[in-house]
């Protein structure tokens, strides 16, 4: 059988059909590392060789069951005055936990869609925020949404804190509609305006997490939203707007470009609209016709890891598992759990391939202890290491870089640091 | 237990000097409070929700770039942020009995005594050699609805948005970029805070190295360092025809190995008359960067340390000693490479501090000075906010908008309109040509 990920040099797309491979062939294995890449945060050695025996669709099947929230430890206890770092300490554990599934990936994503970050809200509201999203990860939209509108992070974050009815904030309803439900060319300015007037009469207690409505503060009289003229409230809001055909869209564009790496033609996009929407939008079946799409096979390495995603793959992967959580090395990474840079939530672009990139995760592997990975006793050859590193598929350009390293390179600790360091600054680990 | 033989980096003396300095190694520390403080606007280029092609909805369209012409074309800009909120009334001090009796244990407290500057007003004493150079102030710059947090201020800044109402989702630094030059390895460089949200641009290439000395791997002499330089140059070979995804993962490795060019080009053991602290070292590299044919031509350079709620007294000393005669010194070394005539050094700073004192700080205020070094017409530009008319939470009122001091620098310095890179319908109002000399 051909090897997938074969590259060939006129640039085609490549691979056969990733779904049929024999198992325990290398084909099969890499099909796995694909589907491990994209919905966990791995996979860790030896993961992959232990399901090699079963055929992908079972896998699948499993991946897209195995729908658990493990984390526990949720209560809100008092916490020291480095709350913010003990929070995001507590996350990064369960993001690096090698059981993290389909659960947690969509944790992550929500965190980046339903944006907020801690810096401007504190660690109280933050938890108040995570604790809803573990809730609703694989839940209802619709749900969500409505959790979401009246969560006081999200609140705080966006101005809808204190926004009053006679002058409201316009934050929070124009990124409701323009990243979080429609999307842009979907809603006019006088939307904005009259989401901005329904969302009012809302304040946020930092100490308690409280979120309390005010009558009096909130605009009670009819306004047009959408083309229906009526009184609103937060929930009517979040009620239209889940109703628009454009929102099941929106958000099936974006988690599919979280999974796949790319956006979804027209004709998938149709087609897993029409799924969300036929499930009302609950979140397992989109997820589910995005994993099982052609896209989703059709498409390796098109996405780039995430610096929080190719921090834990490449720790493990040198046997680091215990790596200290330090929140100075992953905010130099571009990636502080709970911090992302701006509304828009974390970007899926190739800036995670970009030259800072490569530099950071360089420099950063050359400062990790070598000794762990030196005492598995690993053969200081190619195949070994890519193995050790999850890949079964490697392009020419990426193959000839490592033969030529091992062919510079002859003592075996030497050699097995170079293949290691190069493998993991490769395209292929970059890519997921 | 086998230990690694990897070979050890043979300039580890300087590793541990740097490691010190807090810019070394992986453990350094922060410069400021938070170097990548969270921002609620931003970029949206990985959301192309309307098919291809970046459109930022809210800003003035990035129309073909502007190349400026004539003498303006190759113009360089260092931009210091003064990150925590500089206490602008230590740094232009005016010669006020109000601010005496609203600062008593802050003003003449130790033996700082301002130095003589304009009519009226001094300068912090580690300011003289900025003064002895030819030193403008922009007076009270900020915003007509001023913010307590950083966050909230910071962000303003880097977009360019002093209301904080616009919604743009690059920043001033980045928009900039995208207008000078979109074709340069590199146009915008920011050393030491990793990317910053202030170099988000559309087009033009902009990075950020959390670590002015982050490619030293590159530049090892010992045969497995050259053997790992070897490798990555083999894995960014981009020449097959790739898929999208890998042959811009293979052009990240091939820009890396580029940075590693760069800065190993630098000398910087040699003494070139640079303060031994960590902004002396940055605006160091700044200068051989600039002077490097690199394409930068954006130099932004954060500086930490400036939220002095308290012992304000003695930290801001340190710091003002610092900025001047770093800045000063970057000033001598442009002059030297022939480079002073084509670059201006800016500060900025989230917002200034409050007139009346805690005790032994200050706490978050609103307007501040600028310093603006290089080709300019030496003094005080605007006007010093009124220290008998403050606002209702007792701050400073701006006399000058983020925006202005913005449109200034665009559109005197570089050429480009301010209508360009602000957003619509913000004050423009643009005194450049009271501030250039050239």
């Amino acid at each position: 059988m051909k090897m997938v990920f074969t590259i060939d040099s006129r640039g085609d797309s490549y691979g056969p059909a990733m779904y049929d491979t024999q198992p325990n062939t290398p084909a099969h294995r890499e099909a796995i590392a694909h589907l491990l890449r994209r919905i966990g945060f791995g996979p860790r050695p030896g993961r992959v060789d232990s399901m090699a025996h079963r055929p992908l669709p079972e896998l699948v099947d499993d991946a897209l069951a195995d729908t658990e929230d493990r984390a526990t430890g949720l209560e809100w206890a008092d916490v020291s005055e480095d709350a913010e770092d003990e929070v995001i300490a507590w996350w990064f554990a369960r993001l690096k936990d090698p059981r993290a599934g389909l659960h947690e990936r969509m944790v992550w994503y929500w965190h980046g869609h339903f944006t907020t970050a801690i810096g401007n809200v504190g660690a109280r509201l933050m938890w108040e925020q995570h604790r809803k999203i573990r809730e609703h990860a694989l839940g209802n939209f619709r749900t969500l949404t409505h959790a979401m509108l009246q969560d006081g992070a999200m609140l705080v974050y966006l101005d809808g804190d204190g926004s009053r009815g006679e002058q409201p904030n316009e934050n929070f309803a124009r990124e409701l509609m323009e990243l979080f439900t429609l999307g842009i060319g979907n809603y006019s300015e006088d939307d904005v305006k009259a989401a901005a007037r329904a969302l009012s009469g809302y304040w946020v207690d930092w100490e308690t997490a409280a979120v309390t409505f005010e009558p009096e503060e909130h605009y009670d009289r009819p306004i047009s939203f959408l083309g229906n003229r009526s009184r609103f409230s937060a929930a009517d809001i979040a009620d239209a707007l889940c109703d628009e055909p454009a929102c099941g869209r929106h958000v099936a564009r974006r988690l599919h470009r979280h999974l796949v790496g790319v956006d979804p033609t027209d004709d998938h996009l149709d087609d897993l609209a029409r799924v969300f929407r036929e499930a009302d939008l609950e979140i397992l079946p989109l997820v589910d016709a995005i994993v099982r799409g052609d896209s989703f096979w059709d498409n390796p390495r098109c996405r780039p890891r995430q610096p929080i995603e190719w921090l834990i793959a490449a720790t493990s992967a040198l046997g680091a598992d215990d790596l200290e959580f330090d929140p100075w090395e992953l905010e130099i990474s571009g990636q502080l759990p709970f911090s992302p840079p701006n509304v828009a939530g974390w970007p899926e672009d190739d800036r995670w391939v970009g030259g800072s990139q490569v530099l950071g995760r360089i420099g950063r592997v050359l400062q990790l202890s070598w000794e762990e990975l030196i005492d598995t006793n690993i053969e200081p050859t190619v195949e070994a290491v890519l193995e050790r590193c999850s890949i079964w598929g490697v392009s020419d350009v990426t193959r000839a870089a490592l033969d030529g390293a091992a062919r510079d390179q002859s003592e075996y600790e030497e050699r097995l640091e170079l293949l290691f360091a190069l493998t993991l600054a490769s395209p292929e680990f970059a890519l997921a | 237990m086998t230990t690694s033989s990897k070979p050890t980096p043979s300039s580890l003396t300087r590793r541990q000097i740097l490691t010190m300095m807090g810019i070394g190694g992986g453990t350094a520390a922060a410069a400021g409070y938070g170097l990548l403080s969270p921002r609620k606007q931003g970029d949206l280029s990985s959301f192309p929700a309307q098919g291809p092609g970046i459109s930022n909805p809210r800003v003035a369209s990035v129309a073909e770039p502007i190349i400026a012409s004539g003498d303006v074309g190759n113009r360089l800009l260092v931009v210091i942020e003064l990150r925590g909120g500089n206490d602008g009334l230590a740094t232009v001090i005016p010669d006020s009995g109000r601010l005496r009796d609203l600062r008593p244990n802050l003003v003449g407290a130790n033996d700082t005594q301002p130095v003589p500057f304009v009519e009226g007003t001094g300068l912090h004493p580690g300011l003289a050699p900025l003064r002895d150079r030819g030193l403008a102030v922009i007076e009270g710059i900020g915003t007509s609805n001023p913010d307590g947090s950083h966050f909230e201020m910071e962000t303003r800044w880097w977009e360019g948005d002093g209301s904080g109402q616009a919604g743009l989702r690059t920043g001033f630094l980045g928009r900039l970029c995208d207008h000078l030059d979109v074709e340069a390895p590199i146009t915008g460089l920011s050393l030491g805070a990793g990317d910053t949200p202030f170099l988000l641009a559309e087009r033009a290439t902009t990075v950020g190295l959390p670590d002015p000395w982050a490619g030293w791997f590159l530049n090892e002499p010992d045969p497995w360092y050259q053997n790992l330089r070897r490798g990555l140059e083999r894995l960014g070979d981009n020449t097959t025809g790739e898929p999208a995804r890998f042959a811009a993962a293979r052009a990240g490795i091939e820009n890396t190995l580029a940075f590693g060019e760069v800065l190993g080009s630098l000398d910087d053991e040699e003494d070139r008359g640079f303060p031994e602290t960590q902004l002396g070292y940055q605006l160091q590299l700044a200068g051989g960067l600039l002077d490097s044919d690199f394409g930068v031509r954006i130099l932004h350079v954060p500086f930490g340390g400036f939220d002095t709620h308290d012992g304000q007294m003695y930290s801001h000393d340190d710091l003002m000693t610092d900025l001047g005669s770093s800045m000063a010194a970057l000033q001598d070394d442009l002059a030297t490479r022939g480079l002073a005539e084509r670059t201006l050094i800016m500060t900025t700073s989230e917002f200034g501090r409050r007139p009346e004192e805690n005790g032994s700080g200050t706490d978050h205020g609103t307007a501040g000075p600028a310093l603006v070094c290089g080709p300019v017409v030496p003094g005080v530009h605007g006007d010093a906010p009124d220290l008998s008319g403050l606002d209702a939470d007792g701050n400073l009122i701006a006399t000058t908008m983020v925006e202005e001091y913005y449109a200034t620098i665009a559109e005197g310095w570089l050429g480009i309109p301010a209508a360009s890179v602000l957003a619509k319908g913000a004050p423009q109002a643009s005194f450049s040509a009271d501030l250039f000399t050239t």
